[in-house]
């Protein structure tokens, strides 16, 4: 009987594939099926998020109602501008606007859940005109009015979730904190068709406020020169609220289809904010 | 290729002993077996997919020994054993290891 | 942003360091594999020779651990399921390993051949809970010395 042994090849018992390659192959097909997750999540968030009741989202944004500032005089000011506002925006029943004012120099406004909306000093301190702060704060307002706070809220949890199932499904926590940082950039900002929406609803109810738009064209000639600063001076406005030709465009034409004016006479702030604008300038 | 984990084939003559030969994998389940297998866990009862995993592994360890053996000139391999052991959550090893012979008529 | 520079630096590493360490571990391995030719190993039970022979039992165990690279890409790996190949060529190295210092221990004992041969796979747990940190392979059989 003999008994004898032969070397095995090799590469039975190991693949021969060259480990980079496998690595770039795994990661490229893992990003675009995270990337159409989080497309298909969006969509159907934004579909969603219509069915939750405003006063659902009231509810929400009590809770952290404790970060607003308490009113002072020029939140009274606000707050009559925006009622003003909310008069000629035709909100649906049971939708109650109030602004708060965050004594920053930050060149920011935004709307968030429970139909809160936040102005900032640098903000105010930049408007030439009482029009183009009508302007802004109708564009938070349609915001509340069309609903984006709560379907990007929604948005942002179901990416979170789905980014929790999947960094616990991997043996690599790292894989899982760079989809979660990615899945909530896309959770902070409203997206160029929400943008584009606030901005046709804000101009209509400008036009019945005034009668003309010429807030709007003031607030875009405005931005239009802050964007030509250069991208480290890039105002935070700009950063959440980015604007193309695209849309400057589309409310020049809104505007010749409706009727509306560009030009009119516009209406000067009254002079505890204009003192504001000195402050900020500093 | 006859695989056996007996000493001796009955009514067969071993020729040659060829030594040790092995197969091995390491496979795991995806990430959606691997959700409906916690959930599993609130009820109990087997495992479907990970059932699947193993045969699936053991497939294609005792695939990859018959190779190694083929390779080395045996037609049958005696004397079998299996080795199993997890790797991490959800990812198995499984060894399949034996003797190659040459079995005469 | 710094997150994602030291994972790719730790990566990079790994795979450098990773790739270097394997070669030369291969290298190793081939190269004692063919000076070690002439102790065989068998799976068989039964002693092949009917003359007295004096047994003793040898074992060979090793302990490798992954490296960074490996297991980003094994984590990856486990999300589509499949084969894990980083893992196929640890395991590979550590019971070739293995086998290799059960023949060093028979050879010292004057041997030619060892029986019985069998493995032990153990894998022990790394700091994170999900990954695994490093993988045991023993490898253990009888060895018969012709009296």
């Amino acid at each position: 009987m003999e008994y004898r042994n032969p070397q095995p090849p090799e590469g039975i018992n190991v693949s021969q594939t060259h480990p980079l390659l496998d690595f770039m192959r795994l990661l490229g097909g893992l990003l675009v099926i995270a990337a159409i997750v989080f497309v298909a999540l969006a969509l159907l968030a934004d579909r969603l998020a219509k069915y939750i009741p405003f006063e659902k989202e009231v509810e929400i944004s009590s809770r952290f109602e404790a970060g607003f500032p308490a009113p002072g005089p020029i939140n009274a000011y606000l707050q009559e501008l925006t009622d003003r506002v909310v008069a000629a925006q035709e909100l649906p029943a049971g939708m109650r606007i109030r602004i708060h004012y965050i004594d920053s120099p930050t060149v920011n406004a935004f709307a968030t859940l429970g139909g809160n909306v936040v102005v900032f000093r640098g903000l105010i301190g930049k408007m030439p005109s009482e029009n183009a702060l009508a302007m802004v704060i109708s564009h938070e307002i349609a915001h509340v009015k069309l609903r984006h706070p709560i379907s990007t809220f929604g948005r942002g949890l179901a990416i979170g979730i789905v980014v929790a199932m999947v960094s616990a499904g991997s043996g690599s926590d790292i894989v899982g904190r760079t989809l979660g940082n990615a899945g909530l950039l896309t959770a902070l900002t409203f997206s160029r068709s929400q943008e584009s929406a606030a901005d046709a609803d804000a101009l209509r109810s400008l036009a019945r406020m005034y009668g003309h738009v010429a807030g709007a064209a003031e607030v875009f000639k405005l931005l239009q020169e802050e964007s030509t600063r250069g991208i480290g001076n890039l105002p935070a406005i700009l950063r959440t609220h980015p604007l193309d030709q695209d849309r400057i465009d589309a409310i020049g034409r809104n505007a010749a289809a409706n009727g509306w004016p560009l030009q009119g006479p516009t209406h000067p702030l009254p002079e505890e904010i204009r003192r504001l604008a000195e402050k900020s300038r500093e | 290729m006859l695989l056996s984990n007996l000493e001796i084939v009955p009514g067969q003559r071993i020729v040659k002993h060829l030594g040790l030969v092995q197969g091995s994998t390491v496979r795991s389940k995806h990430l959606g077996r691997d959700i409906m297998a916690g959930l599993k866990n609130f009820v109990g009862g087997e495992l479907k997919g990970y059932t699947e995993l193993l045969q699936e592994a053991r497939q294609e360890a005792t695939e990859r020994m018959i190779k190694q053996a083929q390779a080395a000139g045996a037609n049958a391999v005696l004397n079998i054993r299996f080795s199993t052991s997890s790797i991490t959550q959800g990812a198995a090893e499984m060894l399949a290891y034996g003797t190659a012979v040459v079995l005469a008529a | 942003m710094t997150d994602l520079i030291i994972f790719l630096a730790l990566l990079a590493t790994g795979y450098t360091v990773g790739r270097i360490a394997e070669r030369r571990h291969y290298r190793s391995i081939l190269a004692r594999e063919k000076e070690m030719a002439n102790v065989m190993v068998f799976t068989n039970r039964f002693p092949p020779m009917t003359q007295q022979a004096s047994q003793a039992l040898v074992t060979g165990s090793v302990v490798i651990s992954e490296d960074y690279f490996k297991r980003v890409v094994s984590g990856l790996q486990s999300l589509f399921g499949g084969r894990l190949r980083a893992y196929e060529s640890l395991l590979d190295r550590a019971r070739r390993e293995a086998v290799l210092r059960m023949k060093q221990e028979a050879r010292g004992k004057g041997a030619k051949i060892i029986i019985n041969v069998k493995f032990q796979t153990f894998s022990i747990p790394g700091r994170n809970p999900n990954s695994f940190g490093a993988v045991e392979v023993m490898a253990y059989g009888t060895a018969l010395t012709q009296r």
